[in-house]
């Protein structure tokens, strides 16, 4: 009993293994409770769209890394070069990129897709998926870019830097091995844990709006379904309003668990995943600080 | 200072031009029509055929084989044409009776303007309100460190582990398995609270829709500070500042010159912390709290932009009609691209503002705070 008590409160003390192993725990027992429970067309389409989902995150972050990573060798490149003017209109660039609120961003990028799908320019629905996480990258990986950037500013305070450069050491060795490679990579996968976050919730939000505001539009049937499209589906809204039937009539709560699982199902995965992903990132930042 | 606010004019006027260039490339309606086929709109405006019966139909393509013997693809062609346009009359969103203006004509730039007021009106509300409450709650998760505060869970199971204990008599056996059950259900209050914070408004705002109307601008507003994880991120973030501030050297020295470093006092009440103007008279923590408060200052610009994230996304994926977000989802669907920019060009220049006073503010700050003033 008492190592029990002992690895539970280790486990407690490791905030990112914890809810790691929650969210695991959490969307075991989902799976488990929705075979029981939903129908069998209903359940395929569900775990069709969550796998979707993440296949989008994923490469979300393998794009943003790649992104973030050639920007930060092209932005070294440019200042080594001494021309200032490209340097500028690089910096210039970037920050108006910053600024397009990402949500517009990837609307715009939704809608030329669907221009590409309606002239069957692409027909493959993983290239869909690749299309849209290239999308949502293009957005967000500034986060990743600046992660980098401070973690080469901070060295850059340290001796260690131009101790380097003296040494006749490239820039882009100590950048890249030095910095990014021996001493940044905890930084790195806290960074792209927390895009995973901001990916899936930008991806589900802007698939609801679309099959909410545009599904005359845009043939839905061209696009992978994903947790946020099929949040909008008919039937699933239906069960997210009987959340607040419950409000008022709180015995027809249990409804909820039989009857309107695959509105709620899409929803738990949607708020646990953000929410567990927020603490698996702020414990590993603790982790790594240590 | 003048070289970024420059930037972010240069910036402005960048997007601008190329925006007006982009809506200048855009074909209008008009030009629409006259690219239209002139031979099939001869033909359908002509009114001798009916051509939803299928029998003058087909007549009307016997007669053209007649006249054109030596063209009946073309022919056969034609009348698909004629069948298309009959379908569009009817299925194309331009066409459509309630799409008063078309295109960005001088009323719609006017209700555009009074909807982007509005739209600025909701976003500068909540970006006080999550400012205030971030702070607010980052505070609260300081000091309840900083006092020795466990997690639910951690207080959970060591209230369990003393129920476990063999040697411990009945009453304090059952008076742990109290305290064990309210630590849990305060965790799961907190849970219920944490998933409110993280939830997308959408989830949120459906799940109310039986229970009371969710299209008023209060209702908004809430939905704006609470979900979307926008308050629960950016209390983090400043957390984080707080952490790290207290780590400095000039904290240990005056911790160690006896300035007051006891968090269970009095002054750390919740009332005293949820002030709009905080202050911890002769305690570590106004130090703290005030070069925190310095750090976070560029962070509104992060908040900035994502609040309007948030902002899009509550007034699209609610469809509340006269908002501009909902008149933006609108115009993409029925294709009106020069009103589409029109918005997106007022919401660029939005947080292209808000960057723009955030540095000026913090440029101020900076010379106040490093004694340059």
């Amino acid at each position: 009993m008492k190592t029990k008590i002992e690895i539970l409160k280790q486990i407690d003390d490791q905030n990112d293994v914890k809810w790691l192993l929650f969210w695991l725990i959490g969307i075991q027992v989902m799976l488990v409770w929705n075979n029981l429970f939903l129908n069998s067309p209903a359940f395929s389409l569900l775990k069709e769209a969550f796998f979707n989902s993440f296949k989008i995150g994923f490469i979300v972050i393998v794009f943003s890394l790649l992104l973030s990573w050639g920007m930060i060798n092209f932005s070294l490149y440019l200042k080594n070069r001494n021309n200032w003017i490209y340097h500028y209109l690089f910096t210039f660039v970037i920050n108006m990129i910053r600024s397009i609120p990402q949500i517009l961003g990837v609307l715009i990028g939704y809608i030329v897709l669907t221009f590409i799908l309606n002239n069957e320019m692409l027909k493959s629905e993983f290239m869909v998926i690749v299309f849209i996480g290239f999308v949502i990258s293009f957005f967000v990986f500034l986060e990743m870019f600046d992660t980098m950037e401070n973690r080469i500013e901070q060295f850059k305070k340290n001796d260690f830097y131009p101790a380097m450069l003296v040494s006749g050491i490239s820039e882009y060795r100590i950048v890249n091995v030095e910095i990014f490679y021996k001493n940044s990579l905890g930084y790195i996968f806290h960074k792209l844990i927390s895009m995973f976050g901001v990916a899936l919730f930008l991806q589900c939000s802007i698939d609801f709006i679309i099959s909410v505001g545009l599904s005359t539009d845009v043939s839905l049937s061209n696009f992978p379904i994903t947790l946020g499209s099929l949040l909008a589906k008919m039937d699933s809204k239906q069960d997210i309003l009987a959340i607040g039937k419950t409000l008022t009539d709180p015995l027809y709560g249990i409804n909820l668990f039989f009857e309107h699982l695959q509105g709620i199902s899409a929803a738990f995965i949607i708020v646990f995943t953000l929410m567990s992903i927020f603490k698996i990132s702020n414990g590993f930042v603790k982790r790594i600080s240590r | 200072m003048r070289k970024k606010q420059f930037e972010h004019i240069v910036s402005i006027l960048f997007v601008t031009v190329t925006l007006i260039f982009v809506y200048n490339l855009l074909p209008s309606n008009k030009q629409l029509d006259k690219d239209a086929d002139a031979i099939v709109t001869k033909y359908y405006n002509s009114n001798l055929v009916d051509f939803s019966d299928s029998y003058q139909k087909n007549l009307f393509q016997d007669v053209l084989n007649v006249y054109y013997p030596n063209d009946k693809e073309k022919n056969q062609q034609i009348v698909y044409e004629i069948d298309e346009l009959r379908i569009r009359k009817f299925t194309d969103p331009n066409a459509k009776t309630g799409m008063v203006d078309k295109g960005l004509t001088w009323g719609k730039i006017t209700s555009i303007l009074s909807m982007y007021f509005v739209f600025l009106f909701v976003y500068i509300i909540v970006m006080i309100v999550i400012h205030y409450l971030a702070q607010s709650f980052a505070i609260i998760r300081f000091v309840k460190i900083k006092q020795g505060r466990k997690s639910y869970l951690n207080e959970t199971i060591s209230y369990f582990a003393e129920y476990a204990k063999k040697e411990n008599p009945k009453n304090k056996k059952t008076e742990s398995l109290k305290k064990a059950g309210y630590s849990f259900v305060k965790g799961v209050g907190k849970t219920v609270g944490y998933i409110m914070l993280f939830s997308p408004a959408y989830v949120v705002a459906y799940s109310f829709k039986t229970s009371f109307s969710t299209d008023s601008l209060p209702f908004m507003i809430l939905l704006a500070v609470m979900t979307n994880g926008l308050l629960i991120n950016y209390a983090y973030k400043f957390y984080s500042l707080l952490v790290a501030e207290s780590k400095s050297g000039y904290v240990e020295t005056a911790i160690v010159k006896g300035l007051d470093n006891n968090y269970n006092t009095p002054q750390f009440a919740y009332k005293n912390i949820f002030k709009f103007n905080k202050k911890f008279s002769n305690h570590i923590f106004q130090h703290i709290y005030l070069n925190a408060k310095y750090k976070n200052t560029l962070n509104i610009k992060e908040l900035s932009a994502l609040l309007i994230t948030g902002l899009i996304i509550i007034e699209m994926a609610l469809n509340i009609q006269g908002y501009i977000c909902y008149e933006l989802l609108q115009n993409v669907l029925f294709k009106q691209y020069d009103v589409v920019i029109f918005i997106v060009l007022l919401l660029f220049i939005t947080v292209k503002l808000m960057e723009m006073f955030v540095d000026y503010w913090y440029y101020h700050y900076s010379k106040r705070y490093e004694n340059k003033d």
